[in-house]
């Protein structure tokens, strides 16, 4: 692919992705059978007596009267609703999902709960092994492969050195070299 | 989503096995469709920069969570392929397999209400999920550990045994 082609090609991709992210995010509410966090904060009483399913980080639990005050996070900002009837091993500071029906005054009888992340270690948790992986991902790729300067592109790394032999038969996609 | 690591060791043993049918996967494109299992991470981009800040920066809706769908990993994909050069069919290809496998494992994780993200986006459907996992659960990753594990030993005997020509495997 020509250098100018390949620049035009991957700015109308970037605009897509663009394009893509817009479109989601325009079409949420009508993709959603039920109210999302958005039209919560915007007018909860529209929806009382409606089922939904809220994300929320747990501030308060009373895991005897089966009650949990979570925050709710939406776009520009965050409230808090009260959970009835909630069945879970979560901390102050963990991520639940909850699915149940509105009740007036910010107030859902729970029906489903999952615990996303027990406590706020949870998360920290899941972003170290992240870590590694992206560790990972970046040395298997750099043993195959390397950047190759004048074409500004990645190329193999099979055939430079006297061990791997020639493969262009069975290498397929690499026969094109 | 599960973390990282676990959809990258899930996408190589995917690949992996699928090798041992295809013989144009060889370990430079299994080591490709595994960087394309990290595409529907890239929401975690979210970390650093909030959907609603840049929503209000550029004046109209934005979630980058669309990158973790079906349509965000095909056109990442295509942009990343790119920077293959004459090669960017395989490469396309490989980075489809390896997001794809990403986009199939999350969407067995837990939901309350039991149907998966919208990850067929822009498909406006949510599937039914299993509801397997939740996202910090330290077992999909060592569920995720041991079938890799699994699939390398494998995957040793099957570049060992006589029907498989020697090409392509030995730099390991």
């Amino acid at each position: 692919m020509l250098p100018w082609r390949r620049a035009a090609v991957g700015v109308v991709l970037l605009a897509a992705v663009l394009g893509l992210c817009v479109h989601f995010d325009a079409t949420e509410e009508r993709r959603w059978d039920s109210p999302t966090e958005d039209e919560l904060a915007a007018d909860y009483d529209a929806h009382v007596g409606e089922r939904a399913l809220l994300f929320g980080t747990v501030e308060r639990i009373d895991r005897d009267a089966g009650t949990a005050t979570v925050r709710v996070e939406h776009d520009g900002g965050e409230f808090t609703i009260r959970l009835r009837s909630v069945r879970a091993d979560v901390a102050p500071g963990g991520l639940v999902q909850a699915y149940g029906r509105l009740g007036p005054g910010r107030t859902m009888t729970v029906s489903e709960t999952v615990v996303v992340e027990r406590d706020g270690g949870a998360a920290l948790y899941k972003y170290a092994v992240s870590l590694v992986g992206a560790v990972g991902i970046l040395a298997l790729f750099f043993r195959r492969w390397r950047v190759d300067v004048a074409t500004l592109s990645f190329v193999p790394r099979e055939g430079e050195t006297v061990t791997s032999g020639p493969t262009a038969d069975e290498a397929g996609g690499a026969d094109d070299a | 989503m599960p973390d990282l690591l676990s959809h990258v060791l899930l996408a190589y043993a995917v690949l992996t096995v699928a090798s041992w049918r295809l013989n144009r996967l060889t370990d430079e494109w299994i080591a490709v469709g595994v960087a394309g299992a990290a595409i529907p991470d890239l929401i975690k981009a979210e970390l650093l920069v909030d959907s609603a800040v840049v929503s209000r920066a550029i004046g109209v809706p934005f979630d980058v969570e669309a990158i973790g769908t079906l349509g965000g990993v095909l056109l990442v994909a295509g942009v990343i392929a790119l920077a293959f050069g004459r090669r960017w069919r395989p490469a396309y290809a490989a980075l489809v397999a390896g997001g794809g496998a990403s986009l199939v494992f999350d969407g067995l994780r837990a939901y309350a209400d039991g149907r998966a993200s919208f990850w067929l986006y822009p498909i406006p459907w949510r599937p039914p999920t299993p509801s397997l996992y939740v996202s910090s659960d330290p077992a999909v990753l060592a569920a995720a550990a041991l079938v890799a594990g699994g699939v390398a030993v494998a995957d040793r005997r099957v570049g060992e045994s006589a029907d498989r020509p020697p090409g392509g495997r030995t730099g390991e």
